[in-house]
């Protein structure tokens, strides 16, 4: 099968980055890292924007760089040939040319660029049509970054880099971006490679997940092994929850029922009706399961309005100390299903020495 | 008449050496400034220095050092008089040439400096879209630094229709040939004829302001300062 296959060292300072790894060439690949992990500088490497000392990167059959002590026979293909799509973290517009103009500037320069009709369909998507003729002076940071996404993917790019896109808009615009690109990305048959610190953004939009740290690459792998793997040091920064991947075993619109394989477990969740129109049996589904919206009792809890309640092992627990809350790990068939109780809960219950639980889980939203 | 048909003479004179002379520094100022602005060789501070030179040394330096490599002994004087064009002191061509390199970095570094300006950025972004290092100089550099070029060219016009020195050193004072306007003034105080000499002066004080004037409003319309001195 067609890879990206990368093998590169370079030096700045005190950072090294050495990176040896084969990526897909479908789908979405996410460069997960904290700032200063490399993952932009890996991503400018691909781009061919950074010196690199020596390694080999190849696309499919083509090779864009190689170099190494022993051959004299040195490839260092520049930034303008490479055929790519690049959205940089801030939008950078030409700021001489309008909207239009800066689509058109990327796309006058490939030979084969999207199609009228995709073209057509990203700007839809993407909701740019009104600003066609404005200059980027006047355009607000979501709607440049909406802008630098469409200008890059209009070049129909062998690959699509993107830095951070989301990270110069605020919450409730980078939620609103998010469903633009869930609903770009699978439109077109780009390879992308997706550099983020956001767990959020990586767990919504990635098939293969890169995990990074100092220059170095920690795991990499389908995004299903890689997060129940690494769990506790992709989501360390944000709200804990957990992700679930199962199947839809069952809608059933008439009691609005929502019914999830989880492998030996089935989890039942209200059908909402966004939703309702988007999902089909036997699809693969990804589930985010707040820890906050899971409790636990000793005993299976009988005539309750909750829909799911699993026997569970508790695999380990950790003191929140100061929200004075327990964050409890437990194995849920194949996944690991993360629970927030009080500490006072957690003592009184005396989960110190037991090992399983019935876990209560009282909501979950469908990540895709 | 307060001009006479020899001060029109010597105002053309001086707009053919200026227009002459700017459009020789623009053509090759530019190549120059970009390499200035984005190399990282260490060369870059001795190229730099080299080019700021007229605007520390007196002009009679600069104007006696052209007088004598453009002579028979200097290596240009070599040079021309082996391509048979003879000997370019007392010329149009040789005010031109030394006009060049006097007006040298008041060209350069508004271009130099407007290219800075941009960062990185704006080549990087056009190299991602497919733009080769040339293509992007024509489409988005020239564009986005039109401002510099505005200022270099007319701070270059404007800094040769002033020169004096280099231009009596190298060129004498050959009506027709070389005999410009600063030139001209002198000569008129030297014989005592101040009248005319005011004239002239007005004329080009009045000049000089107006060139200032245009340069102001250009720079407040663009966000940096595009003349920087003593960095």
């Amino acid at each position: 099968m067609d890879c990206l296959h990368c093998n590169l060292e370079l030096a700045r300072g005190d950072f090294n980055l050495k990176v040896a790894l084969d990526l897909p060439l479908n789908g979405v690949t996410a460069i997960f890292g904290q700032s200063g992990s490399g993952k932009t500088t890996f991503l400018r490497c691909l781009a061919g924007l950074e010196k690199i000392e020596k390694g080999k990167i190849q696309i499919g059959s083509t090779t864009w760089f190689s170099k190494n002590e022993l051959s004299t026979s040195e490839v260092e293909i520049p930034t303008y040939l490479r055929d790519i799509g690049y959205v940089f973290q801030e939008s950078n517009l030409l700021s001489h040319l309008s909207v239009k103009e800066n689509i058109r500037y990327g796309m006058q320069r490939r030979k084969k660029p999207l199609g009228d009709e995709e073209l057509r369909q990203v700007i839809e998507v993407l909701d740019i049509e009104p600003l066609m003729s404005r200059y980027p002076d006047n355009l607000s940071g979501g709607e440049k970054q909406r802008v630098a996404i469409a200008r890059a993917i209009a070049r129909n790019p062998k690959l699509l880099l993107m830095d951070e896109p989301l990270a110069s808009l605020d919450q409730r615009r980078k939620l609103e971006f998010l469903h633009y690109l869930e609903k770009l990305l699978p439109l077109l048959n780009i390879p992308a490679v997706y550099v983020s610190h956001s767990a959020q953004e990586v767990t919504r939009l990635a098939n293969y997940l890169v995990l990074l740290e100092n220059g170095h690459i920690l795991a990499h792998g389908n995004l299903v092994d890689i997060l129940r793997q690494n769990q506790n040091m992709i989501f360390q920064q944000s709200e804990s929850f957990s992700l679930l991947f199962g199947k839809i075993n069952e809608l059933d619109k008439k009691s609005r029922l929502l019914i999830v394989d989880l492998g030996s477990e089935n989890i039942r969740l209200p059908l909402h009706e966004e939703v309702l129109d988007s999902l089909q049996e036997k699809q693969d589904i990804r589930l985010q399961v707040m820890a906050k919206d899971v409790s636990v009792t000793l005993k299976r809890a009988s005539e309750s309005s909750i829909l799911n309640i699993f026997e569970c092992e508790i695999l380990n627990y950790e003191h929140l100390e100061r929200e004075g809350q327990t964050l409890l790990t437990l194995k849920l068939c194949e996944h690991q299903l993360q629970a927030k109780v009080s500490r006072y809960s957690f003592e009184e219950l005396q989960l110190r020495s037991i090992t399983r639980v019935f876990a209560q889980v009282k909501a979950a939203s469908v990540v895709r | 008449m307060p001009l006479s048909e020899q001060d029109l003479a010597a105002i053309f004179l001086t707009f053919k050496v200026a227009s002459t002379t700017t459009v020789l520094l623009i053509l090759i100022a530019t190549p120059l400034a970009y390499w200035l602005a984005r190399t990282k060789s260490l060369a870059k501070g001795f190229v730099g220095a080299i080019v700021a030179l007229p605007l520390v040394l007196p002009p009679t330096v600069l104007g006696f050092y052209f007088l004598i490599a453009m002579g028979p002994d200097g290596f240009i004087g070599r040079l021309t008089s082996w391509m048979g064009i003879g000997y370019l002191p007392f010329t149009f061509w040789g005010v031109v040439i030394a006009s060049f390199f006097y007006s040298l970095p008041f060209v350069v570094q508004p271009i130099q400096n407007s290219i800075e300006g941009l960062g990185k950025k704006p080549f990087e972004v056009a190299a991602t879209l497919g733009a080769s290092p040339r293509d992007t100089f024509f489409s988005v550099i020239l564009p986005q630094t039109k401002n510099g070029f505005i200022t270099a060219a007319v701070l270059g016009f404007a800094h040769t229709v002033g020169e004096f020195g280099v231009v009596l050193m190298v060129g004498g004072n050959i009506p027709g040939v070389t005999q410009v306007v600063s030139v001209q003034i002198y000569e008129h105080v030297e014989s005592m004829n101040y009248h005319q000499a005011h004239w002239l002066s007005i004329t080009m004080i009045i000049f000089a302001f107006t060139v200032l004037t245009t340069i102001y409003w250009f720079n407040r319309r663009s966000d940096k300062p595009l003349l920087r001195f003593g960095r």
